[in-house]
């Protein structure tokens, strides 16, 4: 059997999340802020949505810990290099 | 396979069902070639001495519009599914059917967009760094869209040839994780491209 029984999440409220934090970030990215701070700002809001949509669209929350923890793994080299990138972009400047 | 060469080479299981883990180890490794493209375009923006404004560059009303479709899209695509795991044919082929449409919709969106840039405003990939970075970025991202289109467009063909029910329906599970990827994925450039 190929169908999954777990509990169907609230689609339309992870629905209506994503549309609220995408107009929110629109308005966010015009706000008369430092650009540091709007850029911090929107990139947190970008990654609470890329976490709905992975955590309940694509059901891990509903996954073995073994298939998340897969999923996770690349994050880490993605972090390490964007932080590390960061870091030597500083220095050189 | 002899029961000999089975005891040297027992077959692992790791209780996650093949295709399902074969698909994520897929997005694995597509989330490293994104993460690569948006380093590079970091790397890039930082060490360059000036940067145009993407909010007076892009049109972000219409780009905007368009993330609005591709969540949508992911909104029609759960619901088909859910329709399968219940047995409800019908939902379950007017959601695949959205999700085609919306797909296809976001990609001709994208293509006006690129028109208009390149022929009204002379934003051609060439003309700056950033437009350089803007196209690469975009551009891989529709063609990975365009490739989700076609894949849930067989989907939904096979739906209407009756594939899929309550007990079976992974073909949906499946191709709606590479869509939902893809729409992730916009979720991320729409902020660092568009916006930041």
């Amino acid at each position: 059997m190929s169908s999954e029984s777990h509990p169907q999440p609230n689609y339309g409220a992870i629905f209506l999340a994503l549309l609220f934090f995408t107009i929110v970030e629109i308005f966010a990215a015009n706000m008369p802020l430092p650009k540091l701070y709007v850029a911090l700002v929107l990139i947190a809001f970008a990654l609470v949505k890329a976490a709905l949509v992975a955590i309940f669209y694509m059901h891990l929350k509903f996954e073995k810990l073994k298939l998340t923890l897969i999923v996770l793994s690349p994050f880490i080299f993605a972090a390490i290099l964007v932080l590390l990138v960061g870091f030597d972009i500083r220095q050189a400047h | 396979m002899s029961d000999a060469a089975h005891a040297i080479h027992p077959t692992e299981n790791i209780g996650i069902e093949s295709r399902k883990l074969g698909m994520w180890l897929f997005l694995v490794s597509e989330v490293m070639f994104f993460t690569g493209v948006i380093g590079a375009y970091i790397v890039l923006r930082q060490a360059a001495p000036s940067w145009p404004d993407p909010l007076t560059t892009l049109n972000i009303p219409l780009t905007a519009f368009n993330t609005f479709l591709l969540i949508v899209s992911s909104a029609t695509l759960v619901k088909g599914l859910e329709s399968a795991r219940n047995n409800d044919q019908e939902g379950m082929q007017v959601g695949l059917f959205l999700t085609v449409l919306i797909g296809a919709l976001f990609l001709s969106i994208q293509a006006y967009e690129y028109h208009e840039l390149m022929h009204v405003q002379k934003f051609t990939p060439s003309s700056s760094l950033f437009a350089t970075c803007f196209f690469t970025m975009t551009g891989f991202h529709g063609l990975h869209v365009l490739g989700g289109v076609i894949t849930m467009l067989i989907v939904f063909i096979n739906s209407l040839r009756g594939r899929y029910s309550a007990a079976e329906n992974r073909g949906i599970e499946v191709a709606g994780l590479y869509w939902h990827f893809v729409d992730l994925v916009w979720i991320i450039l729409f902020t660092i491209v568009y916006l930041i």
